[in-house]
């Protein structure tokens, strides 16, 4: 041991980081603060507070395109609403259990009718619509044409806002239901219209399952209405809905055909349609909204219109309501929610569906204007154009029934 | 300075604790909000074992972990159907395809709602072949379709593996489309149109034994000495040229007529899993897990903003429509079934011709045209004689005029054929039941020798019996004989339909064809494998 003087030591002033309390509280602190925030902050509900979330469970078909959107998202969230969906098939979605399920979304009408009478159920205002229509190739276009089923669709003008240039083939055409149905139920194959096609499968038009999808029921009650048409004053068809329940089974066994024929159902056909492996079947059902949306898509991806895909507006047409049927107090607010958010309704237009509440705010006029912009052209639908009547719900269920008898039997909605 | 060293290690060693407590925190905070790791029980076709790298990686991210068990995705679509549907033994099942499931469930359990389900990713069965075959194939144009497979299945130079379709989905698939090709309707395959079996030629096609698609991907690999084609997922056929394994790299040939995509859904099967069913739909449809998907296992992705890669870019051409009917799949399986084992003599047509002064011109000119077509010598066709198979030629006029057995074998063997359907030894009398007996006895025989053959007489006629044994006598034989097999007269020129068609349906399941009012090839194509 060295005795000696004392050594001082000039102690250098403390650093803060250096001092007993930081080192004891505040850096810990601030450790455990700042890696919580960086696991955290990547789930939106902390930016938006702590304030509890609602969740609306909801079955939907075609719709899910509104509740998968990021921007409908975003601003359900923004009222702390967060919207998870089941996509099931309009149908199937109002037939399966409804254990847990705050909303209904179906498509349209003939799904609508199933939930009727569903306690608590509330019906909420339509807030867009969007027709019904067949989706096809190029290809197809020249065998259609030439078994008169195609014409020129007319495009929608408006002095406000100029047609975008279009130097391509159109890809609107007008389709002549009753020639169709005709041409369907005379079996007649592709490569009896067009050799170049190779293809001798049966023209048939593709749906999703008529025990789950609404456009699949649609599709069922206008090849009804054109088949029991009857000659007016000019001899020209005119379709006729059917009325009483032996008319209904009469004109479903006339027509079964047409949907037996394609066997098993296509699995999802119009999200396929949009890749290369839809092009497996020449012509799928499906909505406006969903083929202008692609369209306004494949403008901005690539600069030009998606000319290799083409839609086809029956004549007589459908205009499809997709209804927002509320079944719980979740739901109930959800709904409200929809009913009067105008951004929600904006960005609906932008989607491609012809939004009808606002008084018009976002209607028909205001969607061909943002087409416009896009570069999309839109068809013109005249006001006055023919429309089919869809039977009542409970004729479309016998004629469901009858198509798929002897094969089997949908699932009936749970009492 | 030491000191000040030794202090900020121990000021980093407290931080570095406490950042570790504070992960832990916030990683049971995120547990608590859902992230607990998932242990899933997956039922998978046999070909997904590929996907193994890419589950690691789900597990990673997610904290779902899906435990498979593989099996030939008819076998797995059986074992859900029948099982229990309230406490399933899986929580999802992960198939090739759904349709065959959804038939059984539909037939098992017709009130159940349909299972979740959502496509993750695509690939269409497809032949691949060595490419000499795909030479011989494309011999006449780019467009090969499903009879120039079972052509070439029929001649014996396309042996192929494909997985058993009473067990695998691909081997299911291409049962599927070679029949709707072959029914040629255009339309879904009803019952009625599985009546006939004109897939002999396609059965006598596959030399392989396996089960399931992943086994017959294995069996066509370690057998490339005898067989020289395999069908199967265009993904495993593209996954095997990439190893680089093969002698050859196999050709792709996506027939023409129509081909099944299977779509590779995930099904919910335990309704208490649908927050980690999510979760792993969410993530395998992502952008990231579809390139990996396309990259790896070759499939073709459903996210459509994935660029495909060159060699998923082939057009898929028209899809089958599919059967919706049980029975339908059921009968296809049976028909299989009863050819497997590679016993194309099980099967023996006795064909009785007419030679007689009438036939000269028209109607022998007809019957050699069947003739050539069943020899191959028209093109491809789904009723021509196929390797190994047995049938006799009777001709006659007042009496038997020449009686031959023939093997399909060699192309000797369908010269000499031909050679007896050539003579133009014709005779003034027809005795059309004496020789109908004569056939009858022959075929009486060959049951005797060959136990189980299944024996069919077809009757080429244009005239009335005026000599020889009434239709009567030749029925009491028939009483004394036993029943042997069906008789399919096919009738064209004078020949009385009445007393035809009489005679036909009292042997089981014989009718007449009426060749007046179609093509005399097509009659005999229609009843080419009937029974």
């Amino acid at each position: 041991m060295t005795n000696g003087e004392p050594l001082l030591h000039v102690r250098r002033p403390t650093a803060f980081y250096q001092r007993r309390g930081f080192q004891r509280w505040v850096a810990p602190l601030a450790v455990v603060v700042l890696v919580g925030l960086a696991v955290l902050t990547p789930n939106n509900a902390l930016l938006l507070g702590v304030e509890h979330l609602m969740v609306a469970e909801g079955n939907v078909g075609s719709k899910k395109v509104l509740f998968n959107d990021p921007q409908i998202q975003d601003r359900l969230l923004r009222q702390h609403i967060q919207v998870r969906v089941t996509e099931k098939g309009s149908r199937a979605g109002v037939t399966s259990s409804l254990k847990g399920v705050d909303f209904v979304f179906p498509s349209g009408q003939p799904a609508k009718d199933l939930i009727k009478g569903h306690d608590g159920a509330r019906e909420h205002p339509p807030l867009f619509t969007s027709p019904i229509a067949f989706a096809t190739y190029r290809e197809y276009v020249p065998a259609l044409t030439k078994a008169g089923v195609l014409s020129e669709m007319p495009l929608a003008r408006d002095s406000e806002s100029p047609i975008p240039r279009d130097d391509g083939p159109p890809i609107f055409y007008r389709l002549n239901l009753y020639r169709f149905v005709e041409v369907m139920r005379e079996e007649t194959r592709w490569s009896e219209l067009d050799p170049t096609l190779k293809r001798d499968n049966q023209i048939l038009a593709q749906t999703s399952d008529l025990c789950d999808a609404n456009h699949a029921a649609t599709y069922l009650g206008m090849v009804a209405y054109a088949e029991n048409s009857e000659p007016d004053t000019d001899g020209n068809p005119r379709g006729r809905p059917v009325t009483d329940p032996a008319q209904a089974t009469a004109v479903a066994e006339r027509v079964r055909p047409i949907f037996r024929q394609r066997g098993m159902a296509a699995e999802a056909p119009q999200d396929l349609y949009f890749v290369d492996e839809g092009r497996q079947w020449p012509i799928v059902v499906l909505y406006e909204h969903q083929f202008l949306s692609h369209q306004v898509e494949a403008r901005e991806r690539s600069g030009d219109l998606d000319r290799d895909r083409v839609l086809l507006y029956p004549d007589p047409g459908f205009m499809t309501q997709p209804i927002m049927v509320s079944l719980t107090e979740n739901g109930h607010k959800l709904g409200d929610v929809l009913d009067s958010d105008m951004v929600i309704h904006r960005r609906a237009l932008e989607l491609g569906f012809r939004v009808v509440t606002d008084g018009g705010l976002f209607g028909s006029k205001e969607l061909q204007r943002y087409l416009a912009d896009k570069g999309v052209p839109m068809p013109a639908l005249a006001e006055n154009a023919t429309t089919v009547e869809l039977p009542d719900g409970a004729l479309l269920e016998i004629m469901i029934d009858e198509v798929l008898r002897g094969i089997r039997t949908c699932p009936k909605p749970p009492q | 300075m030491p000191e000040a060293a030794a202090v900020m290690s121990k000021v980093v060693r407290r931080m570095a604790l406490l950042s570790v407590a504070a992960v832990l925190i916030a990683a049971l905070t995120g547990c608590a909000a859902g992230d607990a790791p998932v242990r899933l029980r997956v039922l998978a076709s046999s070909e997904l074992t590929d996907l193994r790298p890419l589950l690691a990686d789900l597990r990673e991210q997610t904290g779902v972990e899906l435990v498979m068990e593989h099996r030939g995705t008819i076998d797995a679509s059986d074992a859900i159907a029948d099982g229990d549907q309230d406490n399933p033994e899986f929580d999802l099942a992960w198939l090739s395809s759904d349709r065959y499931l959804e038939l059984a469930l539909r037939k098992h359990h017709p009130d159940r709602p349909p299972l979740l389900s959502t496509t993750i990713m695509t690939s269409p069965v497809v032949v691949g072949v060595t490419p000499d075959v795909a030479d011989k194939l494309t011999a006449n144009g780019p467009d090969v379709n499903w009879a120039d497979i079972a052509d070439l299945g029929a001649t014996g130079e396309l042996r192929f593996a494909m997985g058993d379709p009473r067990h695998s989905g691909s081997g299911l698939a291409a049962l599927v489309g070679v029949a709707t090709a072959a029914a040629d309707t255009g339309h879904a395959l009803q019952p009625e149109d599985v009546r006939c079996d004109r897939l002999a030629g396609f059965h006598t096609g596959r030399k392989g034994h396996s089960d399931n698609a992943a086994d017959a991907a294995e069996e066509f690999a370690t057998s490339q000495d005898r067989l020289n084609g395999l069908i199967t997922y265009e993904s495993t056929l593209l996954t095997l040229n990439a190893e680089g394994g093969l002698e050859q790299p196999l050709r792709l040939i996506y027939p023409t007529d129509g081909i099944v995509l299977a779509d590779y859904p995930l099904l919910l099967l335990n309704d208490e899993r649908r927050a980690a069913y999510d979760k792993v739909v969410d993530w395998l449809r992502g952008d990231e897990a579809q390139q990996r998907i396309m990259d790896d296992t070759a499939r073709r992705p459903i996210n459509p903003a994935i660029r495909r890669s060159e060699r998923l870019t082939s057009a898929i051409g028209t899809a089958l429509y599919y059967p919706d009917d049980l029975d339908v799949i059921t009968k296809l399986q049976n028909n299989f079934h009863a050819f497997d084992g590679g016993e194309p003599a099980r099967r023996h047509v006795v064909f009785v011709l007419d030679y007689s002064g009438s036939m000269r011109g028209a109607g022998i000119a007809g019957l050699r045209a069947s003739f050539a077509e069943l020899t191959g010598a028209t093109g491809s066709s789904f009723v021509r004689f196929y390797q190994g198979e047995r049938f006799t030629v009777l001709r006659f006029a007042g009496g038997v005029l020449e009686e031959r057995e023939f093997t399909v074998g060699s192309e000797q063997d369908l010269a000499a054929l031909r050679a007896m359907i050539a003579t133009e030894d014709f005779g003034d009398t027809t005795a059309i039941w004496s020789a109908v007996d004569a056939a009858y006895a022959a075929g009486a025989r060959i049951q005797a020798a060959r136990p189980g053959t299944r024996i069919a007489v077809v009757l080429m006629t244009d005239g009335l019996n005026n000599t020889g044994i009434p239709a009567d006598a030749f029925l009491a034989n028939q009483g004394m004989r036993g029943a042997v097999g069906p008789l399919f007269p096919i009738r064209f020129g004078a020949a009385d339909p009445a007393e035809l068609s009489y005679v036909a349906s009292r042997t089981p399941g014989g009718r007449m064809v009426d060749a007046t009012t179609e093509p005399l090839t097509e009659a005999f194509e229609e009843t080419r494998g009937c029974f």
